[in-house]
């Protein structure tokens, strides 16, 4: 799959909370994590699960610099 | 079918300005400007007007947009800002939208133009009522001018609530762009009762072009992302770092989509194509009148 984004992190699902709108999804993405806050409806129309294999994809607009 | 009145203070010398007359006093020009409202839905105001009354004159988008004093993208996109803004679109391309190609301004673009004029001649008679000759006591017609509000999200959609879900913090709002295409937008509940946003109401849905993801083709992957738009290139335009990308993506509405200039080479993507438009949920900001 091809998408314009231009970050795709591959990872492992450690950790779901949901909510009642949105539902927070932590990936281990090799040692560091990536924190994703997707509705609750992507999390059950992926049928993700802890343990899963995903990839966190981040627009590159989206990331912020620190120093 | 409600008419605003707004108006601008020009430092102008009487009776000069592109809009001709109005009110008169001794330091500058108050100007009525009609920005027509029809049935609560967004206001579409002369400069928006002018521009359509070219198209239906010189019969193309370029020869327009040069009769107005725009650049032809510029005028590309007040059109494409208006049919998306419309329950039906005013001006339909004749042969695909390509530079210089064709263009047609419809029925409803033609009442709008009509009923527009009219107002506007109506209106022009009170302004010389209202603002008057002796605004020696200062301006008493100051908190009037313009309420318009422009943006500068590239995509402002207006669509129909379907439905409503509250969660604690969030709420998912459920809308129709066309009968076809469905979007969700998640916001705060508190700006859903301050908004009083509702099935059946009518709401202007925003996205920052930046925000929008493309894929090419017609894949549908699997991506957490609840909003997607099928489309066909009509535009893009490379920078050195970022591209911009417009998509048809049917009855008249079209989307824009800023990615880098790396993903648009990998994409290919060209004017023609099918592709994919992609954003998130909490990337729609929902407006209303």
């Amino acid at each position: 799959m091809q998408l314009s984004a231009r970050n795709a992190l591959k990872g492992k699902v450690v950790e779901i909370s949901r909510g009642q709108i949105v539902g927070k999804v932590k990936v281990d993405v090799g040692g560091q994590f990536v924190t994703s806050l997707v509705s609750v409806e992507a999390i059950d129309e992926l049928g993700l699960k802890v343990g899963e294999e995903v990839s966190a994809i981040i627009k590159s607009t989206e990331v912020m610099l620190a120093k | 079918m409600t008419a605003l009145f707004t108006g601008n203070r020009t430092a102008s010398p009487p009776n000069s300005g592109p809009y001709g007359n109005g009110g008169m006093m001794a330091e500058g020009k108050v100007e009525a400007l009609l920005a027509l409202k029809r049935e609560g839905r967004p206001s579409v105001g002369r400069d928006r007007i002018e521009l359509l009354e070219a198209v239906a004159a010189h019969g193309s988008i370029s020869k327009a947009a040069k009769a107005v004093g725009l650049s032809y993208k510029a005028a590309w996109d007040a059109l494409n800002a208006v049919n998306n803004l419309l329950p039906r679109p005013a001006v339909m391309g004749q042969t695909g939208g390509r530079q210089g190609g064709g263009a047609q301004v419809t029925e409803d673009g033609h009442a709008l133009i009509a009923s527009f004029r009219l107002l506007e001649k109506r209106l022009d008679k009170v302004a010389r009522l209202l603002t008057g000759d002796d605004l020696s006591d200062g301006d008493p017609f100051a908190l009037l001018w313009s309420l318009g509000m422009k943006t500068t999200a590239r995509n402002a959609f207006r669509c129909t609530v379907t439905e409503v879900r509250l969660g604690g913090v969030n709420a998912e709002v459920l809308m129709h762009l066309t009968p076809d295409c469905q979007l969700t937008a998640i916001v705060t509940g508190e700006s859903v009762s301050e908004l009083d946003i509702k099935p059946g109401r009518d709401v202007t849905a925003l996205i920052k072009s930046s925000f929008v993801m493309l894929i090419a083709g017609d894949q549908n992957p699997r991506l957490s992302a609840r909003n997607r738009i099928a489309g066909i290139v009509s535009h893009r335009e490379d920078g050195p770092v970022s591209s911009e990308f417009s998509l048809d993506i049917g009855g008249g509405k079209s989307i824009v989509a800023v990615i880098t200039r790396d993903a648009a080479e990998d994409l290919d993507l060209r004017v023609g194509d099918k592709a994919m438009a992609f954003f998130k949920s909490s990337h729609v900001i929902l407006a209303v009148d």
